[in-house]
């Protein structure tokens, strides 16, 4: 009842909003009405979360949906938990568009499809049949393709519409022929009966296209090239939708089936996926710290997080295959801990580079500069957001950063040789893409926030209005608090994954301040405990510092080597911040390449540097594929202009082979 | 008239300056110096100096092939002349001085900034008649352009970190990688040319000990030659071997401070730790025998101020066997540290080529293969009795450039054993007579050959006298060392070739 | 409250003996070098001089500069408190294992990046893009040490990995030792140390760390050399921790047991610092790209120690 207010509220408010598309101010209005369904749905999965446990799942039977089929829809504590972070990260959007949206240069088409964006993802999350499920996807690809392609006087935004068409299409068409897969084995297309069908689920091909289904959505290596063309061409809220949530949504739908509706998997599939997400993580996060556009970086980081989380999900499924379902647990809470903390870090970080975008005009973080003195309270929330993606404590990333790595750290106690030697090495990957994560942030924050502004417009930026800065000062403070209280939040996710494993993880071992999931001797973190240390040894510092040191301070010019320069260019920009690593790994990985053409002493010529960078994945597979599938579309277009006498050979022989094929197939 | 000719015939049937010693100075017309330009570009004659007086500019060549060396002057009363810059690389930077210390122009160089004129004197175009005004601002000095996205400026110096000469490096770079590295120097400039003018010898002398206080013994010596030249007049023999005893202890002296210093900067400070305090036992034994621990103002026009006591020479002949013993194990340290040859080889690598057009001499010139030694070229006494070696290095890298001075070592050490068996006996000094004239020296210090060219007046005082010192021709190559190296590469680099900040500066 | 009494004790031990270990290194080095050297509480002198200067900081600084001496500190001293040097028996020590305590060591280094950045000069950018270069693979390397120990112990915890090791559970093993190869590399590193970076040279284009705080006077530069101090002595009191605990008092051991602890502690931060400084004395700085080789060494060297346990195991 609930659930379909709030659904019926977005339909209505995207419908809606097309009559005001003339006046900006409505498509403030418009975000601002998104809000009540939002915190509606919200609340509605807090409230199942806290439910006792054993509450059963709210189902509703809707005649909607194929002839015979009827809609299935379903809130359970999966559900329920992915609604919050759908949610939370949508009444931050809703909050920023309120003072965001009437700026853009074309709010009338950004307003309605915002709240149906909405409805499609709030639609996934609830579905519990294939056709419905199916039905929210492709209508939320649809949305957000619509938001990617909203600005239309950007031919770069077309671009990436046009990528990422192909994509979802890709993801849609695996996903429907997944369920086609499981709905022949096990019989139907509806998930309560596919969950109670023990066995079957489609086999090897099915798992293989839910993954490449929800992997595409998710921005899975290889699969990544439209996420960060995508998610930067969108409305900066959009952006912090499209990378902070749909990608959980997705992620949601891998958790849903493979955990759910399918069968226990082979330790295999676990596997892969680690290594799928080890080489997800390390190539996002490595292209991350190659990028200049501020927005394209953060997508980037986007596709490092989803890794991230692919690995705590394959070692949940390993961890599953091997009948260890505390292990399990583990590494399923540690996924949506993450799956959690990076909706909420990523929104918060989109949105603080939406205001940046806005106050300057500027993406490309090697023309800001400077920006923490002019946009204090963005700039704080940004930090904010730095560390806690980065894994620094006392914040929400690290906590689940720490959650992965002791799962991690426990599995090679899984008896196959591949695993052994596998998981040491997925290992090494994840602690060099959190290593590089941090440098990728330092090097964000440092040129956008830091240092001496690097154009006029920066110069000149301004703090963004209210309801911006409130949009990201409770995405930043809930990170804190999200990362001061971990045993609180990883007990509520232990009940979320309780009945997908029959199992629940004990948070506390050692007590409540102590997180200590796995034995009391095996390793502990209790934020709460840092943090509170940490402050009576600041307090001390602080005393003792001035209670003995001079406690003047003067301003000065900085130390110059008695030569001032003040240009912009006097401070280390972006590309050489990274260059180091640019110089060591990109090498390798982007066949990267400097040409520095030095005129002899004393000649007065410019001396000359170029970069030269190439993406092997795109040159090596999708820009092939982009040809071959040119090629054949020409071969297609020969067939329409055949003379009669051809189309009835070819009739002919299409009958040859449809007959062969009835012959030599077994009966059913 | 080009074509394979030496710089003798060329110049030939010019018309020559009557006193100038030891070597002949022509007065070339404006045709004549285009020639000298044409043919310049053909032939490869290094271009030892170029510096003004009055209205007049002169170019110091020498042919490599015979050793032969002429000054070639031009006399130009517009107050500009055609440039040797397009020829000879090296000549930019001197002329860019040139134009501000005189406001002569050269025509044709394409550098319009000035080099030692910061805009901070209270005149311009200091040594010209009339002087020029003084700038209302400090001269905005634009570097030199580089084009490519998202460099980064390091605006290095003229204040360091360390007690160094003062000297301001600009590097464009992209991360470590350097695109283009311009140094900016003349903050130590004292205004030698005018405080010289017009200064009795025995003043001009300690000016001219004073220009690049590590190289004093140098200065000291080329100017006294070039006294000597002008008035021609000779030191007693004994003189000349005490000359070149000091001489050679001073190359002893800072060689060792450089193997050290490169080293240390390389973070190996052991290395420098050992050298300094062999460098220490080398000016206190100049202390010992000389009165002074680096030998200033020992070296006078006409001789000598203090004599080798027979303790002083057994001081010094034990010194040199401690020096050769405790060398070779601070050699086998360098040798045998792979940490510290990782450093060193491959690195700041100058091509031997580019040594040659820029007519860089010295330890820089030697590790790429130059060959030029004035102490051999010229063969100045005694050292036209000694027997000695003038090493060189293939590779011009780091490690060249301390394998060198290493060399260079071994060669001084053996030389001071010499100059102590074959030291003459006689009076050390000779009165300069009174007269006027024109005179050059070329004189090998440690850094490389120091050009001097003075002209006296006919009561014996110095009318103009101008030191050229060897890092002119060295420093720019600095700026190509660093190619293909990264930022934190540059000091090593720096160090190996430790050019003079104060001797360019003038 | 005896673990709670340790733990405000070994709080203030770290602070107070991290200068002495710094003089000490510096002295044996100068000794090395054939210099006499200043004793070996001069650090302290240094650090009391700077906290009387008054603090100059940059016009185009933020507030972000002023914070940043005190987080560090901060998060350094916290890391150092919580590593057991003397007793495992302190109330701090299971609030961090050795994932945390890498993790406040990068916060510390998170933000001295982001100061020298924040001047806007091209010294501090400069420190701070080579410091993270470096960490990059220094930190991975670190995290992999912890996995190997974390499969030979089942425990990322320092206290528990110390008992494990006293209760005699390791033998002689490769892993083991491997694990304390890539420590020692990561430690020189990470402590700035010859041959990764020189503490001592006054040549701002070849510095990582002294780059970073150049634009730091007075009282917010005395807490930033502090906190190397103090990180030099963590990363020995880690050394000593993982792979030499005998001496370290465990839980239920009378008082005296502490004054043993701490006569070990401080017997073997002396040994290893003489060990540090002879080894600085005869290894010049590397390369800076040489340094990926050899902290990817490190890296290389702490996953073979996890999979020779494996290997070890099957034999």
């Amino acid at each position: 009842m609930v659930i379909g207010s709030a659904m019926i509220a977005f339909l209505l408010l995207g419908l809606a909003a097309p009559l005001g598309r003339r006046r900006p101010a409505v498509a403030g209005l418009v975000h601002l009405a998104c809000l009540p369904p939002s915190l509606l749905l919200l609340a509605l999965g807090l409230m199942h979360l806290a439910a006792p446990p054993g509450t059963p799942p709210q189902i509703i039977t809707l005649p909607l949906g194929l002839p015979g089929l009827a809609g299935h829809w379903r809130l359970d504590r999966l559900s329920a938990f992915f609604l919050l972070v759908v949610n939370l990260p949508a009444v931050l959007a809703g909050l920023y568009g309120l003072g965001y949206a009437p700026h853009l240069p074309r709010p009338g088409r950004v307003a309605p499809f915002l709240p149906l964006f909405l409805l499609g993802m709030n639609g996934v999350l609830l579905a519990d049949d294939a056709f419905s499920f199916l039905l929210a996807w492709e209508f939320m690809s649809l949305t957000s393709w619509l938001l990617v392609v909203a600005d239309d006087g950007n031919p770069e935004a077309g671009k990436a519409g046009l990528t990422y068409l192909s994509m979802a299409a890709f993801g849609g068409f695996c996903l429907l022929a997944a369920f086609a897969l499981m709905a022949a084995d096990g019989g139907s297309f509806d998930f309560a009966l596919l969950r109670a069908h023990p066995g079957g689920g489609g086999g090897v091909l099915a798992v293989l296209l839910v993954l490449l289904g929800t992997g595409s959505k998710a921005g899975m290596v290889p699969l990544h090239p439209w996420l960060p063309l995508a998610h930067p061409a969108a409305p900066s809220h959009a952006s912090a939708l499209m990378s902070g949530v749909m990608t959980k949504v997705a992620l949601y739908g891998l958790i849903r089936i493979l955990f759910d509706l399918q069968p226990v998997l082979g330790w295999q599939w676990g596997f892969a996926l680690m290594l799928l997400g080890a080489a997800t993580a390390l190539t996002g996060v490595f292209y991350a710290l190659m990028q200049r556009d501020l927005k394209v970086l953060l997508a980037y980081s986007t596709v490092e997080n989803v890794g991230l989380i692919l690995v705590a999900l394959g070692l949940a499924a390993a961890f599953r295959a091997y009948d260890q379902p505390a292990l399990a647990a583990l590494a399923l809470v540690a996924a949506l801990y993450h799956v959690l903390n990076h909706s909420l870090i990523k929104s918060l970080l989109f949105l603080g580079a939406g205001a940046v975008v806005s106050a300057t005009g500027e993406r490309d973080i090697n023309r800001l500069g400077g920006l923490l003195n002019r946009m204090p309270v963005t700039g704080a929330c940004f930090l904010a957001g730095a560390c806690a993606i980065s894994a620094l404590p006392p914040l929400n990333g690290f906590v689940s950063e720490w959650l992965v790595f002791q799962s991690l750290f426990h599995a090679p106690s899984l008896s196959h040789w591949a695993m052994r030697f596998g998981v040491p090495v997925v290992g090494v990957a994840l602690a060099l893409a959190a290593a590089f994560a941090a440098v990728c942030f330092v090097r964000a924050f440092g040129t956008v926030f830091l240092g001496r502004p690097r154009s006029a417009a920066a110069a000149a930026a301004r703090e963004a209005p209210l309801s911006l800065q409130l949009a990201q000062v409770v995405p930043a403070a809930l990170c804190l608090g999200l990362g001061i209280f971990p045993v609180l939040v990883s007990g509520g996710l232990a009940s979320v994954v309780a009945p997908l494993l029959r199992v629940r993880l004990p948070t506390a071992l050692l007590g409540w301040p102590w997180l200590s999931p796995i034995a009391p001797g095996a390793g502990s973190y209790s934020a709460l405990m840092l943090l509170l240390t940490g402050v009576a040894l600041a307090i001390t510092t602080v005393l003792v510092v001035h209670h003995f040191g001079s406690q003047r301070t003067r301003r000065a010019p900085v130390w110059d080597c008695g030569t001032p320069c003040a240009l912009p260019e006097a401070q280390y920009s972006a590309d050489s911040f990274s260059q180091p690593l640019r110089r060591v790994f990109g090498r390798p990985l982007l066949a990267a390449r400097e040409l520095i053409d030095m005129p002899a002493p004393g000649d007065t010529a410019p001396a000359r540097f170029r970069l030269e960078i190439r993406d092997p994945l795109w040159d090596g597979l999708y820009a092939r594929l982009i040809r071959l599938v040119n090629r054949l579309a020409d071969r297609v277009n020969r067939l329409q202009s055949l003379t009669v006498r051809h189309y009835l050979l070819m009739m002919f022989w299409t009958l040859v082979a449809g007959l062969v094929i009835v012959a030599v197939r077994p009966p059913l | 008239m080009l074509g394979n000719t030496t710089l003798t015939e060329f110049l030939d049937g010019l018309r020559t300056v009557p006193q100038h010693q030891p070597w002949p100075r022509h007065l070339l017309d404006e045709r004549a110096w285009m020639d000298l330009l044409h043919q310049l570009a053909e032939s490869d004659w290094t271009l030892l100096g170029l510096w003004a007086d009055g209205g007049e500019v002169h170019a110091a060549l020498r042919d490599e092939e015979d050793g032969a060396v002429a000054v070639a002057s031009l006399s130009c009363p517009e107050r500009k002349y055609p440039s040797l810059s397009e020829v000879r690389p090296g000549a930019i930077r001197l002329e860019r001085a040139l134009r501000d210390l005189w406001g002569i122009t050269p025509v044709g160089l394409s550098d319009p900034r000035p080099w030692l004129d910061h805009g901070r004197w209270p005149v311009s175009r200091p040594l010209a008649l009339p002087r020029g005004p003084a700038p209302e601002t400090p001269v905005d000095y634009p570097f030199l352009p580089v084009e490519g996205e998202a460099l980064h400026i390091i605006p290095v110096g003229p204040v360091h970190a360390g007690v160094i000469e003062p000297g301001h490096f600009r590097f464009t770079c992209s991360g470590e990688s350097v695109v283009r590295l311009e140094a900016r120097l003349g903050y130590t400039h004292k205004g030698v040319e005018e405080l010289m003018a017009g200064k009795p010898l025995a003043e001009a002398a300690k000016l001219a000990a004073r220009l690049s206080g590590d190289s004093t013994v140098a200065y000291s010596l080329a100017f006294a030659r070039a006294v000597e030249a002008a008035t021609a007049s000779e030191a007693p023999p004994r003189a000349h071997w005490l000359r070149a005893l000091m001489a050679e202890l001073e190359r002893i002296a800072n060689h060792l401070l450089d193997v050290g210093g490169v080293c240390n900067d390389a973070a190996f400070p052991v290395m420098l730790a050992h050298c300094t305090t062999l460098r220490e036992e080398v000016l206190r034994a100049n202390a010992a025998c000389f009165g002074h621990r680096l030998l200033m103002d020992r070296i006078l026009p006409g001789g000598v101020s203090h004599d080798l006591t027979r303790e002083g020479g057994a001081t010094l002949r034990k010194l040199c066997a401690t020096l050769a013993q405790r060398l070779n194990i601070l050699v086998d340290i360098y040798d045998d540290l792979p940490s510290l040859q990782d450093r060193t080889v491959g690195t700041g690598i100058v091509r031997p080529a580019l040594a040659r057009r820029f007519g860089a001499g010295g330890v820089v010139g030697r590790a790429s293969m130059q060959g030029g030694d004035a102490r051999k070229a010229v063969a100045y006494p005694p050292y036209d009795e000694l027997d000695f070696a003038v090493p060189t290095q293939p590779l011009g890298d780091v490690n060249a450039r301390i394998w060198q001075r290493i060399e260079e070592l071994r060669e001084s050490l053996s030389l001071v054993n010499q100059l102590m068996d074959g030291m003459p006996g006689g009076p050390l000094t000779r009165p300069i007579p009174t007269r006027g004239g024109e005179g050059m020296a070329l004189v090998e210090g440690f850094r490389g050959e120091i050009l001097l060219w003075l002209r006296l007046s006919e009561a014996g005082k110095v009318v103009r006298c101008h030191p050229r010192d060897p890092s002119w021709f060295q420093w720019p190559l600095l700026e190509a060392a660093i190619e293909n190296n990264i930022v934190a590469d540059f000091p090593l680099c720096n160090k190996s070739f430790n050019c003079s900040y104060s001797g360019v500066d003038l | 409250m005896i673990p709670l009494l340790w733990g405000i004790l070994h709080t203030l031990l770290v602070v107070a003996a991290a200068p002495w270990a710094t003089g000490l290194t510096r002295r044996v080095k100068a000794r090395l070098q054939g210099r006499r050297g200043a004793s070996c509480w001069q650090p302290y002198r240094d650090l009391w001089r700077l906290l009387q200067k008054d603090s100059v900081i940059a016009d185009s600084a933020s507030w972000l500069f002023h914070i940043t001496p005190y987080v560090v500190f901060v998060a350094v001293w916290l890391a150092a408190t919580i590593l057991p040097t003397l007793t495992t028996d302190m109330i701090m020590t299971p609030a961090a294992d050795l994932i945390a305590l890498v993790a406040l060591l990068g916060v510390a280094r998170f933000f001295t990046a982001l100061a020298g950045l924040d001047a806007g000069t091209a010294f501090g950018g400069l420190g701070a893009s080579r410091e993270m270069f470096i960490a990059s693979l220094g930190e991975p390397a670190m995290l992999m040490v912890t996995f190997s120990l974390s499969v030979l112990a089942h425990t990322t915890s320092p206290a528990h990995l110390v008992e494990f090791v006293l209760a005699g559970h390791v033998g002689l093993e490769v892993s083991v030792g491997l694990a304390m190869g890539a420590l020692l590399m990561v430690a020189l590193a990470e402590s700035g140390r010859i041959p990764i970076d020189n503490p001592a040279t006054h040549l701002e284009l070849t510095m990582v760390h002294e780059a970073m705080v150049l634009e730091y006077s007075g009282r917010h530069l005395a807490l930033m050399e502090a906190a190397a101090m103090m990180r030099q002595l963590l990363f020995l009191s880690l050394i000593i921790c993982l792979f030499l605990p005998w001496g370290i008092a465990r839980p239920g051991d009378a008082a005296p047991w502490l004054l043993v602890g701490l006569a070990a502690w401080i017997a073997k931060v002396a040994a290893l610092s003489v060990v540090l400084a002879a080894y600085e004395s005869w290894i010049a700085k590397m390369r800076l790209f040489r340094i990926a080789d050899f902290l990817g060494g490190a890296l290389l060297l702490a996953l073979l120690a996890t999979i020779f346990l494996y290997v070890s195991e099957a034999l």
